[in-house]
């Protein structure tokens, strides 16, 4: 065999050489990438938050701590709170216009607000990226404020008000999840709610009480957010 | 010298098989690039992109959804409902507030090309929409009216779109389309004569162009 052929075959042998461990890295690559479950949701806690303008963070699902506990990689529960109270007392002094003399009031404040709301999320379609999910529960909401008025002075007619609402629905949310990391995934939901809402108002200084009730199947605004897992 | 020119020619087939290969996996390469879902079977939810990359509804307030039959042909479906049924009591007079709005879309959409990187799509489909609104004030001593509104309304109607469609990653999209609508709508309004009508009833006929939608597709 002359020196060239030997060389060729040589040459041809590195070639295919070369080629076969590259094709079999990719298909080894490729196989490792189709075996990637994606990411196991398990026993995972996350957070949620909206995402706002420009990629600002805000509160997510009206309420402002949003948990989620995943059972398992199709189910999971939502939680999501939001309390706030405050008390104010304020003393003024008030010159009145009719006789110019002074009237000493006490005015206090109450404001309480709570928000509640538990869903069942179910997973359904388990992409490794990209997952379909569906949820389900009740959403409760109670606000009251009152203002009393207390005056020092016999002539004042002010008097105080109270006033409250209590808002209580089952909402359902229909959305899609995709995970960019194994802890992160970005949110976007459509969801409804079939609720009952109620309202009360007094106002003692013409001591008239309006109040007001409602039944509602309304859609929701499309919750946007970030989902980090932990 | 003959050494010399053997080594050459080894070399210069060496790296003409390897262009031929690198070429053929960059090709390949380009070809997994347009990987996307527009498969038979893949579903779709569609949000619309709104003000500093915000989301919210698409086609329907309460749903917008696609289902593929084919890798060329898709079903697009919006839906919208709000139902609200209220009685307000403001001491001397009371209020009934009743209202109803649907909103039906549904649209054929037809891909040209749905293995290309930018995927073309034309689509085309009926829209109802049926809105009714009552409110009836009484006061509350005698019974009698206070006033009294009543307005519904429908439509129907055609719409056609076209649009391209760009796919991020595999499962999911950015979108932008045109479209029109061709649509016939009939309103009547009733109310208490000191409204300033007692009844009026309109009909339009009307073809009109829509907005530029940008929005994005998440597959599953």
């Amino acid at each position: 065999m002359s020196r060239l052929k030997k060389s060729v075959i040589a040459a041809l042998l590195l070639v295919f050489g070369i080629l076969t461990g590259t094709i079999s890295g990719q298909n080894d690559m490729q196989t490792t990438q189709d075996q990637q479950p994606g990411p196991q949701l398990e026993h995972t806690w996350s957070f949620q938050a909206g995402i706002s303008e420009y990629f600002t963070l805000r509160n997510f699902d009206m309420v402002s701590l949003s948990v989620k506990r995943h059972f398992s990689n199709k189910s999971a529960l939502r939680l999501g709170t939001w309390i706030n109270f405050w008390a104010r007392e304020t003393s003024q002094s008030e010159i009145k216009n009719w006789d110019g003399t002074n009237a000493d009031t006490e005015i206090e404040n109450r404001y309480y607000f709570a928000a509640l709301s538990l869903q069942y999320i179910t997973y359904l379609s388990s992409g490794k990226d990209v997952k379909c999910y569906l949820g389900i529960g009740p959403r409760i909401r109670f606000e009251y404020w009152k203002t009393t008025y207390e005056s020092k002075s016999d002539a004042l007619t002010r008097l105080g008000g109270d006033s409250g609402e209590i808002f209580a629905g089952l909402q359902s949310n229909l959305g899609a999840e995709y995970f960019f990391t194994d802890n992160i995934s970005l949110i976007a939901e459509y969801g409804a709610i079939l609720d009952f809402w109620g309202y009360s108002d007094l106002y003692n200084y013409k001591n008239e009480l309006s109040s007001g009730f409602r039944f509602s199947l309304s859609p929701l605004p499309v919750n946007f957010g970030v989902s980090i897992y932990f | 010298m003959i050494c010399i020119k053997n080594f050459l020619t080894i070399l210069v087939t060496f790296f003409l098989i390897l262009s031929c290969v690198l070429t053929a996996q960059e090709g390949k390469a380009l070809q997994e690039d347009s990987k996307n879902s527009l498969i038979s079977g893949s579903r779709s939810l569609q949000f619309r992109i709104s003000n500093n990359l915000t989301l919210t509804s698409f086609e329907g307030a309460m749903i917008s959804a696609k289902k593929h039959f084919t890798s060329n042909s898709a079903l697009r479906f919006g839906l919208g409902l709000d139902i609200r049924s209220g009685q307000e009591d403001y001491g001397a007079v009371e209020e009934d507030d009743n209202l109803f709005e649907l909103e039906l879309i549904a649209q054929y959409i037809y891909y040209t090309s749905p293995k290309a990187p930018v995927n073309l799509y034309l689509g085309t489909g009926p829209q109802f929409t049926y809105n009714r609104h009552v409110q009836d004030r009484n006061y509350e001593e005698t019974g009698e009216d206070a006033a009294w509104q009543y307005d519904r309304s429908w439509t129907i109607g055609l719409l056609a779109t076209f649009g391209v469609e760009w796919f991020a990653i595999e499962n999911i999209s950015f979108f932008c389309e045109y479209g029109a609508s061709i649509g016939y709508q009939s309103r009547y309004m009733e109310s208490t004569p000191y409204q300033g009508y007692q009844d009026q009833e309109t009909t339009q006929f009307r073809l009109s162009s829509q907005t530029v939608d940008f929005g994005l597709s998440v597959y599953f």
